[in-house]
């Protein structure tokens, strides 16, 4: 009984912050609902996986990626605190159709899935199995990984610079 | 124990409500912030498929959803900073500086 409310306390609070990332109009709540959205996923990793994966949420996603969102958000936010919200009413309507599909598609897909053989294989993976996966059969990926990470890096200096010259 | 599909309706619904803000919030940055919310809905299916099938495949793969994530918003954010110095919004129906 636990774990199932639980559960549905962690995914109301997930739903709560995406929410609110869709109707507040000041990017700065966005993002500090984006947060609360995080940290209740993180949750539901810890319920779901491993505390590992659960601790790597907060600390990359909530904290790293969330943060560098807040910083740009005060950098450019005086700029948009006139005009609607939202596109206007037909696009928003079709949005919200195409939207509302795709739940259908995507729940209809999760519910006749076979999720029959989740009792045995309930195991959770630990930082040795995950250390070990990642540098031995996904050592290539991960080197791309470092690769892309550079590039972005490099890519982010430039534009940078290029703003300062204009 | 919690029925597994109720992660995946869960992962479904953020997954729509992400879609719903990329397409229909004017500001740059809400966009931005509508992609990583389906990308952690898609994070969120990895890791009950995790739970499915034990293994450290698809917690692996989250980590590099992870990586992916922090360049591609190292990247947007410096284009936004960009964009609001050139242009002074972040409409996104405003920017429109590749039109030929």
């Amino acid at each position: 009984m636990v774990p199932q409310l639980l559960f549905l306390l962690l995914s109301v609070i997930a739903l709560l912050g995406a929410g609110m990332l869709l109707l507040r109009r000041d990017p700065i709540d966005g993002a500090l609902a984006l947060v609360m959205t995080m940290v209740a996923l993180a949750g539901l990793y810890l319920q779901l996986v491993a505390p590992v994966i659960a601790a790597l949420q907060v600390i990359v996603y909530a904290g790293a990626i969330m943060v560098l969102f807040l910083f740009v958000t005060m950098f450019v936010r005086r700029s948009e605190e006139h005009g609607p919200l939202h596109r206007n009413r037909p696009v928003f309507g079709v949005a919200l159709l195409v939207a509302a599909l795709l739940f259908g598609l995507l729940a209809n897909v999760a519910l006749r899935a076979d999720l029959s053989s989740a009792a045995a294989a309930g195991s959770s993976a630990d930082l040795r199995a995950i250390a070990e996966q990642i540098f031995s059969a996904d050592l290539f990926p991960f080197e791309l990984v470092s690769v892309l990470l550079l590039v972005a890096m490099v890519g982010v200096v430039v534009l940078a610079r290029r703003g300062e010259e204009s | 124990m919690i029925p597994l599909a109720w992660y995946l309706v869960l992962s479904a619904l953020l997954f729509a409500l992400g879609a719903l803000v990329v397409m229909t919030r004017r500001n740059a940055l809400h966009l931005f912030m509508g992609v990583e919310l389906m990308l952690n809905a898609g994070n969120l299916v990895l890791l009950t498929g995790a739970r499915l099938h034990g293994g450290a495949e698809a917690p692996a793969a989250m980590l590099f959803v992870l990586a992916l994530a922090g360049a591609e918003v190292a990247v947007g954010l410096a284009l936004i900073v960009l964009t609001h110095r050139t242009r002074g919004t972040l409409d996104v129906g405003a920017i429109n500086f590749l039109r030929g």
